[in-house]
């Protein structure tokens, strides 16, 4: 049937293939095998390698090393953990091999070990310490049985011998003591107040002398009676403590110590120490002590920071009370109010020193008698001290009086916030001294123990229990005991809070802050970036408009993130954080005359209907579902939303007469300084390309067959979107949200801009209402690593710690993209099933 | 276009079209003298600048099925696509004419798209099951209505099962994924989901071209019973299979309506010698 057509063509000169197809070696394609594999396994071993890198270094920081006794020619010693070691070629012009200048470099070896001891070095020395091959005296570095690594809380590690452990038992001081001691002090500081009697009577002068005979003689009486007491109360407590013991010493009042068996009667000792001597009994002692010690700085560091966190919290919400009482009523009252608080104290005190004196006397009387001298000069010398407090009282009362008389004239709240926030100050006051007494209750014991112990050059130092974090015999532990260590250390790097400038102790606030400020910015930007993408893919009309917007788009993935940051701060914080603060007046934006505010709203009012009446029309209703050509309507459309969007905005931010939600608060910043809520934001603006393109994708990828089959059920365009596109794409939104976390959660460089603080006082979110505080500074992760890595002032100790930390990061955001990851294979499974 | 040498008696007709001739389409009276529930009116379509449709008039049969024949790219599926109006969905799609459903124009303005596409239900080439389960993708017509009744979801989900002749097979796994079935239980499905929502006219656009021929059969099967409930309007490629299940055939060529008649005529003495050379397969 087609030989004709054939043979029309038959001029057409037939093409010959080549006889020898595929013969050379770029026609194979062979070497883009090599070259594309080997592509790939550059890639792979680079990536390989840098996480071999940060999980080897990580994993290994917190391995305890063995310490060494090092002894250098010069007769110094030094001890430390090995952390290094390299070949180096001795630097010939260094000033200390100059006589060798011509001398050919030579080839040596060198060790590092980290010495620490921070408090007994040069303040130029740092933690690690390089000794060479020639620095070396021949004898050769030993591991000393009990070297001991003393981690604390504060001055860093402590690397030496322990020696001895102290426990002291102070002797409780009776109240007679206290008195017999009060009654002393007065007489004989106040002795010079009193005024010889006026009458130049000799009789009178003479019984005034012996008056002060008689005072003197009994000021000694009362020295007496107190030693007495002391001695008899000393050698009831000596009995008591020693009950066999016989390796106690006493500790006098002036500090001395003495044997147990050679106190003599009459002494008088303040306290009782057991001392355990040697290296054993004092690790022994420190492990039996350490955990309760360690337990009791806890509760002082909870007392502190929630009990007295929340006192202090209620004073600051009375004085912000006070303050917005001013603020409502224009006046200016705190000053005021913090005079009364100051006069009343002052006025306290001068009635409680009344209240003692009368006291001492009364009670020498007692002891002395009514006929002492003490008893009948004792109410002079207090109506003489009361003399000068009247004085003072009657200043303070006048001054009282005077404040009542100008709070007066100030509206009745203002008065009565006022008497409030006087009022919390005193209860404030009072339950901070409780607290306060309790925490020294608490110190007191934990200043029982004492261990003491000794460096490699035989510096003694005298280590606090409670500030010992943990302490091992390096050299003594098998590999359990290091794995114990090991597990210790990191359950510490990853539930406690930092200390020494970050570079030691914990990241929990920073993986908390990192995890915190990825899920709420997670929670921004991926609804936004959805809903965007959706009207990009779904409804809007491509054209050259929409290409430039996708364009703009993808470009603003590119944008360095900094940038980003900058504009969180000149914007989100210093115009929107402001205004919310302290309205636009805050924010330095002009206030409309309120004239022009209400045309504008009105304004606002018609243009937002027309608005909306031209987009109905030309989207079309429900009866118009498709297209209903009239481009004009739309643009006019477009343009009304555009007027009604500048009016809207400009409403707001010109609002006459609003002076935001924490004007109290000012001039202190509450939303514009940096906080989860900007640095979550911005980089949710960060993150939006990735979830629009992303989404974009996935909506792309919905086969149009099925929205033509949904389509062809009689669903509308919403119906078809929210039940057949979006479960379609959700696996590959979800894969945007993956993708923007993973971005968001490594970032740095904006947040130090928006929030990110290198040692934040509080979490982000935490137990008090309401739970999620978004105008909290917070820590991260990633500024952790840049902090320890390059701001430390100790940036040698906290190398360890960067690669820890950093292991830590890609972690977190491993995980965080493994929760996501299994969240998307959920859905896509309940979405395969249909049961949703 | 055209594989045999031009100026063949048999296909003259069919070369003058391709060069832009207008003819009147050749319609049997008998299509005229059933009750019509469609009636095309002088309709044309254009994508772009493109006319793909030119001047067709027809009257669809109720209760009956037709078929519409003809070579790719005649237009077969865009006249099919219209009659739902799912060409509006095209950017591009200009139409003029109209067409009508009960004596009222589709084409209208102010007609309700979505409630138009609900009286009509549609099938497509490829078996289209949403991800979901059997039981959702039967009863999604109703879901869209906000239908939450179960006993009622329930009783049309086996209702239509069963009027699409797939129940047996699938009543034991209808929480099981739609996706999980064979193409032609797919396709049955689909079926199935179309009449679920009681539609006037069941659009079929090559409904069995992606199927294995047992499944074509039960397909086959299914519209011959259907026949009568529903009017039909099929898009097919396979002319055994207009000849065995439809009541009036279309011809159509290059977006023009050639013939129209009664199956049984089209197939043993077409008005047009072209219309022969094409169902007998000498032509296209």
């Amino acid at each position: 049937m087609s030989q004709p057509q054939e043979n029309a063509n038959s001029h057409v000169k037939k093409y010959q293939r080549k006889s020898r197809p595929g013969l050379t070696i770029l026609s194979q394609g062979e070497p883009m095998i090599w070259l594309s594999g080997g592509a790939l396994a550059l890639a792979l071993l680079m990536i390989f390698g840098l996480l071999g890198l940060i999980v080897y270094q990580g994993m290994a920081s917190f391995w305890p090393g063995r310490l060494y006794l090092v002894t250098l020619k010069d007769g110094s010693v030094l001890m430390g953990e090995l952390t290094d070691q390299e070949d180096f070629t001795l630097n010939s012009s260094s000033p200390a091999k100059a006589e060798d200048a011509t001398a050919p470099a030579q080839s040596s070896h060198r060790w590092q070990y980290r010495t620490d001891n921070f408090e007994f070095k040069a303040a130029q020395s740092g933690t690690y310490q390089w000794v060479t091959q020639e620095e070396l005296s021949d004898t050769p570095p030993t591991m000393p049985e009990w070297a001991m690594l003393f981690e604390r809380t504060k001055l860093g590690r402590f690397i030496g011998t322990p020696q001895k452990f102290v426990t002291a038992t102070q002797r409780p001081i009776s109240s007679d003591e206290d008195d017999l001691q009060d009654i002393h002090t007065f007489f004989a500081n106040h002795q010079s107040l009193l005024s010889a009697p006026e009458d130049q009577d000799d009789a009178v002068q003479t019984e005034w002398a012996t008056t002060l005979e008689t005072l003197s003689q009994e000021l000694d009486t009362i020295q007496e009676k107190l030693d007495a007491l002391q001695a008899e109360n000393t050698s009831s407590f000596v009995t008591q403590v020693r009950s066999g013991q016989q390796d106690l010493v006493g500790v006098t009042e002036e500090g001395a110590v003495v044997p147990l068996a050679d106190v003599a009667a009459g002494d008088n000792i303040v306290a009782i120490h057991e001392v355990l001597e040697g290296p054993q009994a004092t690790y022994d002692a420190y492990r039996e002590h350490h955990a309760a010690a360690r337990e009791s700085v806890h509760a002082i560091d909870r007392i502190a920071e929630h009990e007295v966190g929340g006192s202090s919290r209620r004073q600051e919400q009375a004085r912000l009370q006070l303050r917005s009482q001013e603020l409502a009523y224009d006046v200016f009252v705190e000053g005021l109010a913090n005079e009364i608080y100051n006069l009343k104290i002052q006025r306290n005190a001068i009635q409680q020193d009344q209240q003692k004196d009368a006291r001492i006397v009364e009670r020498a009387t007692r002891v002395l008698g009514k006929d002492s001298a003490m008893a009948q000069v004792g109410p002079d010398l207090v109506a003489t001290l009361n003399a000068q407090r009247t004085t003072e009282e009657t200043r303070i009362e006048d001054r009282l009086a005077e404040i009542e008389q100008l709070l007066t004239q100030a509206p009745e709240p203002v008065q009565q916030a006022v008497v409030q926030f006087v009022d919390i100050r005193f209860e404030v006051d009072n339950e901070i001294a409780a607290l306060q007494e309790r925490i020294g209750e608490i110190e007191q014991r934990n200043n029982r123990f004492g261990l003491f112990a000794t460096t490699a050059d035989g510096i003694e130092a005298e280590l606090k229990l409670g500030d010992i974090v943990r302490a091992f015999p390096a050299n003594q532990l098998d590999w359990m005991g290091r794995l114990g260590v090991y597990g210790s250390r990191w359950g510490e790097f990853l539930l406690a809070n930092p200390r020494e400038a970050n570079s030691e102790g914990g990241v929990f606030p920073a993986i908390w802050g990192t995890v915190a400020m990825t899920m709420i910015m997670s929670l921004i930007v991926v609804p936004f970036g959805v809903l965007a993408a959706l009207y990009l893919r779904e409804y809007a009309k491509s054209g050259p408009i929409v290409s430039i917007i996708r364009i703009s788009i993808n470009n603003l993935a590119g944008v360095p993130s900094i940038v980003f940051g900058v504009f969180g701060y000149g914007f989100l914080i210093l115009v929107v954080g402001a205004y919310i603060d302290g309205g636009p007046s805050n924010a330095n934006l002009p206030e409309m005359p309120q004239l022009w505010w209400w045309l504008t709203a009105a304004g606002l009012a018609i243009v937002a209907f027309s608005a909306f009446v031209t987009t109905s029309y030309s989207l079309g209703s429900r009866k118009v579902l498709t297209r209903m050509r009239t481009p004009t309507l739309g643009i006019v459309s477009l343009v009304l939303w555009i007027l009604a969007t500048v009016a809207f905005v400009s409403l707001i931010a010109f609002t006459p007469n609003f002076h935001g939600f924490y004007q109290a608060n000012l001039p202190n910043p509450t939303f514009g300084k940096g906080g989860l809520m900007w640095a979550s934001l911005t980089l949710a603006l960060l993150t939006l390309p990735v979830v629009i393109v992303a989404t974009e994708e996935a909506l792309a990828a919905v086969p149009n067959s099925l929205r033509e089959g949904s389509y062809g059920c009689g669903a509308s365009k919403w119906q078809t979107i929210r039940r057949i596109v979006l479960p379609h794409a959700l696996p590959g939104i979800m894969t945007g949200m993956i993708l923007a976390m993973a971005r968001g959660a490594g970032e740095v460089a904006p947040l130090m801009l928006v929030g990110v603080l290198k040692l934040a006082p509080e979490l982000p979110v935490d137990l008090s209402a309401p739970f999620v505080h978004l105008d909290r500074s917070f820590m991260h992760l990633g500024f952790h690593i840049f902090d320890l890595g390059f701001q430390s002032p100790n940036s040698e100790a906290a190398k360890p710690m960067v690669f820890t930390t950093t292991l830590l990061l890609i972690t977190v955001v491993a995980t965080l993209n493994l929760f996501a990851i299994w969240l998307r294979a959920r859905l896509r499974k309940r979405f395969q099933s249909g049961e949703f | 276009m055209s594989q045999r040498p031009p100026g063949t008696s048999e296909t003259s007709r069919l070369e003058l079209i391709a060069q832009g001739h207008n003819f009147a389409p050749v319609v049997h009276d008998a299509v005229f003298q059933e009750e019509k529930v469609l009636e095309i009116k002088n309709f044309n379509l254009w994508y772009g600048d493109k006319q793909a449709l030119f001047d067709i008039s027809m009257p669809i049969p109720r209760g009956q099925v037709t078929a519409l024949v003809g070579p790719s790219g005649c237009g077969k599926s865009t006249l099919l696509r219209c009659v739902n109006r799912m060409n509006d969905l095209i950017d591009t799609v200009r139409i003029q004419g109209d067409i009508f459903l009960n004596d009222q124009s589709i084409c209208d303005r102010g007609v309700d798209v979505i409630e138009l596409r609900k009286r009509m239900g549609m099938v497509f080439q490829k078996p289209n099951p949403f991800p979901m389960s059997i039981f959702e993708n039967v009863v999604y017509p109703l879901r869209i209505d906000g239908e939450r009744s179960r006993s009622v979801l329930e009783g049309v989900c086996e209702h239509s099962l069963k009027g699409a002749a797939i129940w047996s097979e699938v009543k034991d796994r209808l929480h099981e994924s739609g996706l999980s079935l064979s193409g032609g239980q797919q396709q049955r499905l689909c079926i199935a989901r179309a009449i679920a929502s009681e539609p006037e006219v069941l659009l079929l656009d090559e409904p069995c071209s992606a199927l294995d021929p047992i499944a074509t059969g039960k397909i086959e099967d299914l519209i011959r019973e259907l026949r009568g409930e529903y009017s039909i309007l099929i898009v097919t490629h396979n002319m055994q299979q207009a000849s065995r299940i439809s009541d009036y055939t279309a011809f159509m060529y290059l977006g023009r309506l050639v013939e129209y008649g009664p199956t049984v005529d089209i197939f043993t003495k077409p008005k047009l010698s072209e219309t022969n050379a094409y169902v007998t397969g000498r032509f296209g």
